[in-house]
């Protein structure tokens, strides 16, 4: 027969084994549910494109960038995107995350280049991957950028900043 | 004190994923928090107003102790925002057991206050916001340090911690003083009781109220804070008027949403401290101060992620990882008491509970 004290101590022992295997299998599942938050979505060859514009720029010029690269570019150069950011007070964010949007997604140069010209920005940066502006990710219509109302300023052949002539 | 080391490990473990990449999570806006840290680490000033966000020139009403904090850190260190940003975050990693051993300890004993520890490395949520370089994660590790010196009733240093932690971050802000007033509620309701049946107070009944008066003057002082700030950069009070109010920026929060992110120990173990405080108040006739504030971390988070309910409809699923910090704490007492009592009597009335359903199968 154990004595009381062996059976209280088995019995704390199980339990602890069983909070420690619940823990040990709860653990990863953590893991994976936060580890999609700890993505850049911009890429290395973005953050050349960022020093480009902070080279080539001044402090607090507004450039076209979506929402991911412009807070990337804010917090790197101190250059000001048109979308990004706190919204609580800005009084035209939703007008700003429509024009940002039909900047990357329209096939019409004229229209992007008047939405620059809205925005007060001479260059914008295009990237690769999808963009998002506030109403989800979005492939760029990049043909565009081809017209003679813009020009190339940089390229490192995965991301390109287009200037406004 | 090893066991205690382990959870920290554990924590920084978790926390690392923020080290794994060539910079730092973009998820989140972290950028809309290194941007102002940058423009003071560079100009030495800490601006009012948003130069970045939406084109600029707005009011920077962002609360801004963290970026101070960071910013203040860069410029004594020299390390670069970016790194500093992401060393934060491994500050916080430990931080949050260690906040949580405190508060455990002090609301249930030393075994509550161990299982805390390892308990808040386990939701999903609270880690998804405490992995990434943000206000809210500094802020959700001064949650239980704040809470514990409301217990002991530290007046300056809860009241300083409160403050800081206002100033830190917004929605832990309302957290914080919800779970105070929340407190500070639910004692007003046993002194009531206790007036209208004319009974004498106790010295238990007495060491609540005393620790109910700091937490309201902690509400309080929030409060006035939060007010004061938004007065300072805005030159109003009428914070409702902020775009995540007018657009109701959220989603509507549901069972799974919650249960989903909690993993298999918590929820029985949450379950199981809530029936035991409620067993306990209705053996004893009140709560402990611990356990009340146990329970107020977990309406109040309940109350919080439903706003809807009570008309504000905003950022709803944000309060997920706070209501799983209420969690944390109810799941450790549950834990607690299972192993305070499982003695010889409990374990072979258990035992042979088993062996007959064993045998009946």
């Amino acid at each position: 027969m154990l004595s009381n004290e062996r059976v209280e101590l088995a019995a704390k022992a199980v339990f602890i084994a069983l909070i420690a295997f619940l823990v040990y299998s709860d653990v990863p599942k953590a893991v994976a549910i936060a580890e999609p938050w700890t993505g850049t979505v911009v890429t290395p060859k973005e953050v050349e494109a960022i020093y480009w514009i902070e080279n080539n720029t001044s402090m607090y010029e507004p450039v076209v960038y979506d929402i991911f690269g412009g807070e990337t570019m804010m917090a790197l150069t101190l250059r000001t995107p048109p979308v990004g950011g706190d919204w609580a007070v800005a009084p035209d964010a939703v007008d700003r995350m429509n024009n940002v949007t039909k900047f990357y997604e329209t096939t019409s140069a004229q229209e992007a280049a008047e939405i620059m010209r809205h925005l007060g920005a001479r260059y914008a940066v295009i990237p690769s991957r999808q963009v998002h502006a506030g109403f989800g990710w979005k492939a760029v219509e990049t043909a565009k950028f081809s017209d003679p109302l813009f020009e190339k300023a940089f390229d490192n052949g995965e991301v390109f900043v287009v200037k406004l002539k | 004190m090893l066991l205690l080391a382990a959870a920290v490990a554990l924590s920084l473990w978790t926390h690392s994923l923020v080290l794994k990449n060539f910079y730092m999570p973009t998820y989140g806006n972290t950028g809309i928090h290194a941007a102002p840290i940058r423009e003071f680490v560079e100009t030495g000033v800490y601006a009012k107003e948003d130069h970045f966000s939406y084109g600029g020139g707005i009011p920077s009403t962002y609360v801004p102790f963290y970026r101070m904090g960071v910013g203040a850190f860069v410029i004594l260190s020299g390390v670069s925002v970016e790194a500093s940003s992401r060393l934060w975050v491994m500050i916080v990693a430990a931080l949050v057991p260690l906040g949580f051993y405190l508060l455990g300890k002090k609301a249930f004993g030393t075994e509550a206050g161990l299982f805390a520890a390892f308990f808040s490395v386990l939701p999903g949520d609270l880690l998804v916001y405490t992995i990434r370089p943000l206000p809210q994660a500094l802020a959700m590790a001064l949650i239980p340090i704040a809470l514990y010196l409301v217990l002991e009733r530290k007046w300056l240093a809860s009241i300083a911690l409160t403050f800081f932690t206002i100033m830190t971050h917004q929605e832990a802000a309302l957290y914080l003083v919800a779970v105070q007033f929340g407190f500070a509620a639910l004692v007003f309701v046993e002194q009531a009781w206790l007036y209208a049946t004319k009974q004498v107070q106790g010295v238990e009944a007495k060491e609540r109220k005393d620790i109910a008066a700091l937490a309201f003057v902690c509400w309080g002082v929030g409060v006035a804070s939060y007010f004061g700030w938004h007065f300072v950069v805005t030159g109003g009070t009428d914070f409702l008027s902020m775009n995540q109010f007018v657009l109701h920026e959220g989603t509507a929060v549901g069972f799974n949403d919650v249960f989903g992110q909690l993993g298999t120990a918590l929820p029985w173990l949450a379950a199981a401290g809530a029936a035991v405080i409620a067993l306990r108040a209705a053996a004893k006739g009140w709560p402990a101060p611990g356990e009340l504030i146990a329970a107020s971390a977990v309406i109040s988070g309940i109350v919080l992620v439903k706003n809807e309910l009570i008309g504000l409809n905003v950022l709803m699923q944000r309060f997920i990882a706070f209501l799983d910090q209420g969690i944390v704490l109810m799941a450790a007492v549950g834990a607690a008491w299972i192993l305070l009592h499982l003695n010889e009597k409990s374990s072979k009335t258990a035992v042979a509970a088993l062996k007959k359903a064993v045998l009946r199968n």
